[in-house]
């Protein structure tokens, strides 16, 4: 579990990226971080995996079932027992002269979690055969699916991806999705940052929005299908109810809210649209 | 929780990372000290061509030396995509330092001195192919080495590389030694305008150095040295990505 309170961070004092936020992430989870360019996503995720300090406010970490003594860890403090629990895949990718089964080799030895069987199975998942090509010589999006792999066979039980979709081709985009069900477990805690939120929007159980250095919602999908219904509108009567709309292929696509119960899938590209326009609603609603 | 077990781990690995780099530089080195051999760049005790001891090779010693720490040392660093996955490996900033610490001050330092004493032995050989004998450098080398007393003043060099290489994340070396000659240079005009100001009648004569300034300095390079360290580890402590 993440718990982040009372955060700021900014890099000038005039600009603050982060102010005052609070937010709690639980295990068993896998979070959407959405939010428009330069709002603060990777900052945030930053700051949970330790990568950056807080200038004031904290973020602490627990794990269930922990064995650990000291249950609360702060990222911040880089100890190793919080480290060895990490997992961070930055949008771009690391350069390395290693080959793949290298990289197995002499960095999987610091992951006490990692397991070369899910290796091959992510791998393989995304078609990659020969773990003896060169990371150097591999395309952007080959290069990401292997640190995709690498990163989740070794089942650190906090994981922060940022836009893994992206260089991703359609059918990865598919694989990347089943193989980050597959390596979910309870004591997990997945944190996905993207503007391609299509891509993922089957897999994440909770979206938290970022808009104007504040977390603007952190909401369940369940909790959002049971007040918003998703889908398209054919009586267009119905548009003083509307929360979002766009023309679509099939007609109207739409957000209204859900007084009926009426089930519907969640599209978390319209959920985002419809936030901006109806903040103090969407606060109220998902309070 | 400190391992040595996880540093050397990490050792094998960065030095795997940098080992066309390391091999290059090897390679470099000894066709760099052959040629000067050759040359007659580099002496040897009893058999100068240039001067009478081995200064010039410590001179190549310390550079090449300092030039491949400030290349090498927190090379994983330097890059911000490299650097978070650097900075999230499981270890702590004691192990990091100390894998750090071990391949500049340890095995960069022995690369060096091996590559120059292969690359002096072989531009040996090559002048003394007309003569009827020839004999091994090493023992000349070694013993030399042996009594070579300015280690500390190499080591301190040593250490700014050290700390530029975690400060500093694009062209490192050059703005650490930027600075680290601005420094001097402003030290040395200081002394200058001091003398000349307090003590002119000393203008053109002979310096020498008293024992106790001697002792004030050794003891100055100890501490600089000391922080240097220091201030790589805190610095390393508050890396962020």
């Amino acid at each position: 579990m993440i718990e982040v309170r009372d955060l700021t961070f900014f890099y000038k004092k005039r600009k603050l990226i982060l102010d005052n936020i609070t937010c709690s992430l639980q295990s068993g989870r896998i979070y959407g971080l959405l939010g428009k360019n330069g709002v603060g996503k990777t900052t945030l995720l930053h700051l949970m995996a330790g990568l950056k300090f807080p200038k004031l406010g904290n973020v602490q970490v627990s794990f269930s079932n922990s064995e650990e003594v000291d249950n609360l860890l702060i990222p911040q403090r880089r100890k190793v027992n919080f480290l060895r629990d990490v997992f961070f895949l930055n949008e771009q990718m690391p350069d390395s002269d290693f080959t793949i089964e290298q990289l197995e080799k002499h960095t999987s030895v610091f992951y006490p979690h990692f397991s070369t069987s899910d290796f091959d199975t992510y791998l393989q998942e995304f078609e990659i055969v020969d773990k003896k090509q060169k990371l150097s010589k591999l395309s952007f999006g080959t290069k990401k699916k292997v640190y995709i792999a690498f990163g989740l066979a070794c089942n650190t039980r906090l994981i922060f991806l940022d836009e893994p979709t992206n260089g991703l081709d359609i059918p990865s985009k598919s694989s990347f999705r089943k193989i980050l069900i597959k390596a979910m477990t309870d004591d997990k805690t997945i944190v996905v940052s993207t503007h391609q939120a299509r891509d993922l929007q089957n897999v994440l159980d909770n979206i938290i929005i970022l808009d104007n250095n504040q977390v603007l919602l952190n909401v369940s999908a369940e909790k959002i299908t049971e007040k918003l219904w998703f889908g398209i509108e054919e009586n267009a009567n119905y548009t003083d109810k509307i929360l979002y709309q766009e023309d679509n292929v099939a007609g109207l696509a739409v957000v209204r809210q859900n007084k009926g119960g009426e089930e519907s899938n969640l599209d978390v590209e319209m959920f985002f649209n419809a936030s901006f326009l109806n903040k103090n609603l969407f606060k109220e609603l998902f309070s | 929780m400190f391992s040595l077990q996880r540093s050397f781990l990490l050792l094998r690995r960065d030095l795997l990372v940098s080992i066309k780099t390391l091999l290059s530089s090897f390679c470099a080195l000894v066709i760099m000290a052959a040629i000067l051999m050759i040359l007659g760049c580099i002496s040897i005790p009893g058999q100068s061509m240039i001067t009478d001891d081995f200064n010039s090779f410590y001179m190549y010693f310390t550079v090449a030396t300092v030039v491949l720490v400030g290349v090498l040392a927190f090379r994983s660093y330097d890059k911000p995509y490299n650097r978070s996955l650097s900075i999230l490996l499981p270890l702590s900033n004691e192990e990091k330092f100390l894998t750090n610490f071990i391949l500049s001050f340890l095995i960069i330092p022995i690369l060096v001195f091996v590559a120059l004493f292969i690359g002096m032995e072989i531009g040996h050989l090559v002048n003394y192919l007309r003569f009827e004998e020839y004999h091994f450098l090493y023992k000349e080398s070694f013993y030399s080495f042996s009594k070579y007393d300015s280690y500390l003043q190499v080591y301190l060099l040593l250490s700014f590389s050290f700390l530029g290489a975690i400060i500093f994340k694009k062209n490192k070396l050059i703005k650490t030694w930027a600075i680290v000659f601005g420094a001097f240079f402003l030290l040395l005009l200081g002394s200058v305008f001091y003398i000349y100001f307090n003590f002119p009648n000393i203008i053109g004569e002979e310096l020498i150095i008293p024992d106790k300034l001697q002792i004030i300095v050794d003891i100055l390079c100890h501490i600089i040295f000391f922080l240097c360290l220091v201030g790589t580890y805190l610095k390393l402590r508050k890396e962020r990505s």
